[in-house]
Parts: C-alpha cells; structure tokens; sequence
C-alpha cells in the first residue's frame, strides 16, 4: 500500500457519511419498496401536472347519446376505462382527479404540519402551562375519530374543496403536535443544548436552529403517511356529498359516490378511482415506511 | 305525495334483518295455492285511516273495499261497495246506492249506517291525529274536521258536510262546495269500509302518537283484527317476519284465485331481486332501471310495468331574478335538452313529458300543447329578446338523495341539465341540498331559483295535479295568475265529466304556455315477478288486487 492509497482512505474516512441527510437519502434509495413507493406518487404527480396533455377527452364534456339502458358503456377503443352517468371520458376523470387528490393531500397535510409544528413546539421546549394546555386541547381533538372531526368541521364550514382542506388538516394537527413535543422533550436536556444555552444562545434560537432541525425527521416520516390518510379522507368526505359543490368536480371520492348508484351494472365506475386512490396512498405508505427506516439513528449503518 | 314516514324506514331497517335470519331458503312445498309478495317493508298499520304509505296501502286493499274502485290497471272509476252513484243538480250531495247482500268477514252486515259510521269517524277525528303524517288523504280530499285540532281547518274550509243514511241500501255525502275530485279519491284504501263493529270492539282509535307523528293503537284493529269486506282476510302477521292473507270464502263478488298470499318485508333492493331470483318469492316490487335489466334478462322471470302516473319537472320560482318574465322562462324551456335526458337515463322506463298531466289522467291534451324542443340558438335569442344580459346567472337547486320513479340519479339530471342550459345562454350555480335537510323546505319557502321537483299522484285525478300546484299562489313556483286559478277551479266544481274534461284540458295547454315550470318526464315503475304468475294487473296508483293472481 503506498502513501497516497493511505491518504486516499483516510480522507474517505475522514468524510464517512456526509451528514445525516445524504446518509439517509442513500439508505432510501436501496430500499425497493421506497423506490415504488417514488415511482407511484411521482407518476401521479407528472400525471397531475400534465392532465390537459395525457387526458385524451374532456373531463367534463357529456355525450348523453352514448349513455344506453340506464348507464354505462364499459372500457372500449375510444374511450379506454369507458365512460361515466353522463358520457363523460373516465380515464380523463381520473387522470384530472389526480390533481384534486394531490393538491388536496399536499395542502391539508400542510395546514396541520404547519399549525402541529407550531403547537408542538411550543408545548415541548415551552413545557409548564403551555404544555399542559396545547396537551390536553391536542387530547381532546385524538379523542374525536379524524374523519368525524373533519365532517364536523365540514358541517361548520360549508361543503367544498377548501373546506374540506381545512378540515383534513386540523384533523392531523394533533398526531403532528404530539409527535414533535415527544422529540423536542428528548432533545431540550441534550449536551449540545446545554452547551448552547450556557454560552447564552437565545431561546428561540436554540429552538430553531438546533432543536428542530434535530426532532424534525419522525415528523416528516408522519408527514408522508399522513399524506396517504389525508388522500383517503378527502375521497371519503368527497363520498359523503361534502366535497366539491359542482358535482362536474372529477374528484375519485365524489365519483366514487355516483358509481354506487351504478355498481351492479357498471362496478368499472367504481373500480378506476377506487384503484386509482389504492395506488396513490400505497405509494405514500411505502415511501413513508422507507423513510422512516432510512432515517431510523438506531439503523444507521456505516459501511 | 304518497309519503314513506319515518317508522316505515325504522320497521323496514329492522324487518331486513328479520327476514333474512328467518327464511334460510324458504322450501316451496305449499306452491301454486299460495303467491308469496317480496315487500319494499312491512305495512306500518292495517287501518287506510291512518297511515298514507303505498306498502300498508297495498295489504289494506286486498281486505277493505271503498265505495268504488278502479278499473284494474287504469284509473276509470267503477261500482264496488255502491253499484251507482249520482250528483244533486247543485252538486252538493252525491247519493250512492250500497250493493245488498254484502258481509264484513266478522259476519256484521254492510249497509248505510255501516257507512256512515265509518265517514263519521273520519270526520269526529281525535284532535292529536289530524296531522298529515296521520290523515295526509282526509286532509287533502277532505280537508278538514268537526272538531278541528289548531291548525286544522274546521267545517267551515271543509269539503265534507256529512252523511246521511237513505234507506238501508243508500246513503248520501254531503259537500260544502262543488267537487268532482272527490270521486277518484274514495277508490283509495284510506277510504275504505270497516266493520263499525269490529272498530268499536278491537278499539281501532284508542292509541298515542309516537314521537315520529305515526299513530301507535293500543286497540288490535290495526295488527290483528282488520275486518272489512275484501277477498283476502289476514290471518296473521309477525312484523319483520311475514303477513299472511287467506281467501275471504264468503266475499259478494268473484273468490281471489288463489288461497293464500304471503307477504314478505324485504326492504334491501337487491336482496329483494335476489329472493327473486333464488324462486323465495314471487313477486318483487319497485325495482331500479338497472335492476330491471338484470330481472329481464333471467329466463325465470318477468318484468311488469306500473302506467306512468307522475312527473319529473325543473320549477321556476318566478319571483326571483328575471324569471318573471315569459321569454325567460321560454328560453329555460328551449335550453332543456330534455329529449337526451329521458332518452339517455330512464333505460326505456321514460315518457318525454310535454306537459304536467300524464297521458293516463283525463284532462290530458292530446293536441295543442306548444312544443318547446331543445334549442339553444333559440333560447339565446329570446334571452336578448326580453333584454337580458347573456349569460343569465341562475341558482339551480337539486338533491344529492332520496333517488325516485321520476329522478332516479337527481345529481345526473342536474348535471345534464346544466350543460345543456349553459350552451343556451345561461350561467347556472349548483345548490346540492339534502331532500329533508332543508332541500324540500328551501324550495318551499320560495329561495330555489331553478330547482329539480316531481309529484307521483295520489288518485286518478286531474285535480291532484293541476289544482294541487297550480289552483292557488304558492312560495314554490311564486306567481299570481288568477285567470288559471279561475279555470281550475271551475273545472274542479264541474259534475259533468266531459266539459270537466275540456276544462282540465284547456288548463293544461295553459300552463304549457305559461310555463310556471317545465315537465320532462313521466316514467312508469318496475316489478318483477316470476314467469309463472299470471294475472297481477298493475295499477298506477300501486294498489294491485291480488284476487286475480294466479301461481301456475
């Protein structure tokens, strides 16, 4: 071995993982079930941002003149999933539902990340009062099963997109604000924040710029799964009649409720968006799953 | 408005369960003497005075007559307990002549005073069960008590004045103003003969009010002991299990053909089609389009079709926005492609409706209705025309539940609708409502713009619906126009038929052109029943005889 070969491997040991992040990336991408769990959501996504150019039909545009006996032609060379009550092209109903479910999903899951975020915080580095009274408000809402609490919030609101947004965010708030006030409350007696506040770093400093970047990664873990029960809970409300008030909207939930009507003679109606939500939220599980082992500290390997 | 009331859901929720734990496979060894009814539910109580539901109704027609009937599947008057009738000059009293020699199935005999006694009790109504969810028929027909309860009318709105025996085999009913409707409404069940002996015995009118505003009898009347002169008598009946009618041997007319009829409460569609299918009962009622195909295309089975006797309307409310105007509401009737709509979703069940009537109900214009056919150019142009802006916005209401005959998919209609109103000039706000949460009362209280509505009659009379919507100003369709209100109610006061027929006539191409609203749709229902069951002769109102039924 010659000096330049020692070098060369101790500067490789000197670097070994490249932070937590990298590190962690790494670990996910030799995961399979992470790499399908991508693959699913980022076809959603590419098919949610290029609708008007994969959909081969209007969403919204009837033919009455295909519709015989009632309902509904099934899957056929022009339209390839068959089409819907009133004529309309259902592979182009789900591929425009997709935007709904997405956008939806994101925006709800960011509506409770960002208030539970905050909550939590609080509770966890504030302790005390504070903590005593986000905890208990936080219990009260676990206490209400999330899709209940979400009609409720519904019922309030007025049916529609963004209230049904709302309402699937603050239903997420608690499981976000418990989960951050349990990792802050391991981190607050940690050496690094001792050492901080010894050399008299400010409180909201110590906060954000060394206990959350910290604590945050079981959150962003339950952020990806959360995305999965938000997708469903916002088809279910949209099932139930509370979400979109145009009932044009290609949203899978709200077409899901008018397959029912048709399930005996058309169950495709029921199938394509059913299967459409299976694949979407499988994919936010398994890419929540993967990462969660990816960011897992008691799996880190250094290899 | 035949009305389905809460204990109905509840008995139904519970006899689905019932019935299916209770008939495993049911074994058919009894076959051919006996016709087994698979029932959307069970019947709420056996007494057509109080309950308004077409599943009670349909058991109380096999065991109680009225005065007359209808002519089976059509809705022409014919002789039943009375075999003639005749109105005074002033058509203020009605005689009936009574068909002699009858017996209630307790032996008492029929005659005038049994009559009477039964107008009587109807009129001497205890003031807690005047309500609708009670006597909705009295109320409509009637429309009013002896001793009315607070908001019920007294003697002075009714229209009955009272009876009077003349004779044993003839009694005359009084009116306080001219009414030929009446007539129709007496073949209903809720207006049946009962024994007055049997009333007084088993105390058919002792009972409370339940928190759901049904009647709830402490007397057996109406559970186990309702007398009346029918072809069928019941035997017995187990709520949620089964109701069995036995042939009346000693009945005045034609014995029912076969001997026993089993009623069985199935409220789920689909298992009601599949005890179809599986032979566990002969005869399923109301079945969806969809399920009808599937009926249809079994060899073992058949599909029979109740005559269209409703109709599927979009209202305009003509107090709001520019709907007051004639030319808008024309151009709402050109941009209705109501063609595709009842070609494309009714899966054949559909009439195209070009006026309120039915083609079955007298007063139907065959001839001189205007014809509004799909056209949006033309819509547009009558738009500018009244100096509308284009688009006119409009709220359209609709509900998202309670699918019927006449709206099978309420939310599809809608849709429909939209589009094709939006290609002719208009911009339309959906408004979903829930059929009793608030959809129903909205409409009522006149906030609907444009909304989807229909009425399934009652009884086979014009005036159940041309009087009923259009005879007086209402919040649901907002306008005042006494020379139509004038008209039907000289068609109403008419006594005879054939100018009465003119009237109704004359009025219903009014309306057409007037347009307080514009019909779609008549549709008829779905039954089905196995092959080999011949005879059951459908009727519109849904009040089959199974007398004539036979189980080959």
């Amino acid at each position: 071995m010659s000096v330049a070969q020692i070098e060369e491997l101790a500067l490789e040991r000197q670097q070994p993982t490249g932070g937590l992040w990298r590190e962690a990336f790494r670990r996910f991408r030799r995961n399979p079930a992470g790499i399908v769990g991508v693959a699913f959501v980022g076809a959603f996504v590419l098919v949610a941002i290029f609708a008007p150019l994969i959909a081969p039909h209007s969403p919204t545009e009837q033919n009455l003149l295909l519709i015989a006996d009632g309902c509904c032609p099934g899957p056929s060379r022009e339209h390839l999933l068959g089409v819907d009550e009133l004529g309309r092209d259902e592979l182009s109903r789900v591929i425009y539902g997709a935007r709904y479910s997405l956008v939806v999903g994101v925006l709800s899951v960011a509506v409770g990340l960002s208030i539970g975020m905050l909550l939590g915080s609080i509770a966890g580095y504030l302790g005390g009062w504070a903590d005593s009274v986000v905890m208990r408000a936080m219990d009260i809402l676990l206490a209400i099963p999330s899709l209940l609490l979400a009609i409720g919030i519904v019922a309030m609101l007025g049916a529609g997109l963004v209230p049904v947004m709302i309402a699937v965010g603050v239903a997420t708030v608690p499981i976000f604000a418990r989960l951050l006030r349990g990792t802050i409350l391991g981190q607050r007696e940690a050496d690094y924040v001792l050492a901080a506040r010894s050399i008299g770093v400010r409180k909201r400093v110590i906060l954000t710029s060394h206990i959350l970047p910290n604590s945050i990664s079981p959150v962003i873990v339950a952020g990806t799964l959360a995305m999965a029960t938000a997708i469903i809970d916002v088809a279910g409300l949209g099932f139930l009649g509370l979400g979109p008030q145009d009932p044009a909207t290609p949203e899978w939930g709200t077409m899901l409720t008018t397959a029912d009507r048709y399930i005996s003679t058309a169950p495709f109606l029921a199938f394509f968006p059913g299967l459409a939500i299976v694949i979407i939220v499988l994919g936010f599980n398994l890419i929540g799953d993967a990462m969660r082992e990816a960011l897992d500290p008691k799996l880190r390997r250094y290899d | 408005m035949r009305k389905g009331t809460k204990i109905g859901l509840v008995l139904m929720a519970l006899s689905l369960t019932a019935a299916t734990a209770a008939f495993p496979a049911s074994s058919r060894t009894q076959a051919k003497n006996t016709f087994i009814v698979g029932a959307e539910g069970d019947p709420i109580l056996l007494d057509g005075s109080h309950v308004a539901d077409g599943t009670s109704l349909r058991v109380i027609t096999q065991i109680f007559e009225g005065l007359v009937r209808n002519k089976p599947g059509a809705l022409a008057i014919k002789p039943a307990l009375a075999t003639r009738w005749k109105a005074s000059k002033n058509g203020l009293a009605w005689t009936f002549t009574l068909r002699q020699g009858v017996k209630f199935t307790d032996g008492t005999p029929f005659n005038s005073a049994a009559v009477c006694a039964n107008f009587t009790r109807w009129w001497y109504r205890r003031a807690d069960l005047q309500g609708d969810d009670i006597s909705y028929y009295w109320n409509t027909v009637f429309g009013g008590y002896a001793r009315p309860a607070p908001g019920s009318n007294g003697p002075d709105k009714a229209l009955y004045r009272g009876c009077k025996t003349a004779g044993p085999n003839a009694v005359r009913i009084l009116l306080t103003r001219r009414s030929s409707s009446f007539l129709g409404a007496l073949a209903l069940a809720n207006f049946a003969i009962a024994s007055p002996t049997a009333l007084k015995k088993y105390k058919a009118d002792e009972g409370t009010v339940g928190a759901d505003g049904g009647f709830r009898p402490t007397g057996t009347f109406a559970t186990q002991n309702p007398i009346g002169t029918g072809p069928y008598k019941l035997q017995s009946w187990r709520i949620g299990d089964k109701l069995v009618l036995v042939r009346n041997e000693g009945y005045w007319g034609p014995k029912a053909k076969t001997k026993t009829v089993i009623v069985r409460p199935i409220s789920d569609t689909n298992a009601r089609v599949q005890a179809l299918q599986t032979g566990e009962v002969d005869f399923a009622n109301n079945l969806t389009p969809q399920d009808a195909a599937v009926v249809k295309a079994n060899s073992s089975l058949k599909v029979q079709y109740r005559p269209a006797f409703n109709v599927g309307y979009v209202g305009i409310n003509q107090k709001l926005g520019p709907l007051s105007k004639p030319k808008v509401r024309q151009a709402i009737a050109y941009g209705l492609d109501r063609k595709s709509v009842v070609g494309a979703f009714y899966g054949g069940q559909g009439q195209l409706a070009d006026q309120f009537l039915p083609e079955l109900v007298e007063g139907f214009a065959k001839k001189g209705v205007p014809q509004y056919t799909y056209n949006p150019g033309k819509a547009k142009q009558l738009l500018q025309e009244a100096g509308e802006k284009l688009p006119v916005e409009l709220e359209f209401w609709y509900p998202t539940d309670r699918p019927r005959g006449y709206m099978p998919d309420p939310p599809r209609n809608f849709q429909a609708f939209a589009a094709s109103l939006e290609k002719s000039g208009f911009k339309i706000t959906p408004r979903p409502g829930q059929w009793r949460g608030g959809y129903v009362s909205g409409l009522q209280s006149g906030k609907a713009a444009l909304y989807l509505f229909g009425w399934t009659g009652d009884f086979g009379d014009p005036a159940n619906f041309l009087n009923v919507h259009f005879g007086v100003q209402t919040d649901l369709f907002g306008f005042n126009d006494p020379k139509l209100f004038n008209l039907l109610t000289r068609a109403d006061q008419e006594t005879d038929n054939a100018k009465r027929v003119k009237l109704y006539q004359q009025a219903s191409i009014y309306v057409m052109q007037t347009l307080p609203m514009v019909p779609y749709v008549h549709t008829t229902v779905a039954v089905g029943l196995r092959k080999n069951v011949k005879g059951y002769v459908m009727s519109p109102v849904e009040l089959e005889k199974f007398d004539s039924v036979v189980v080959g």
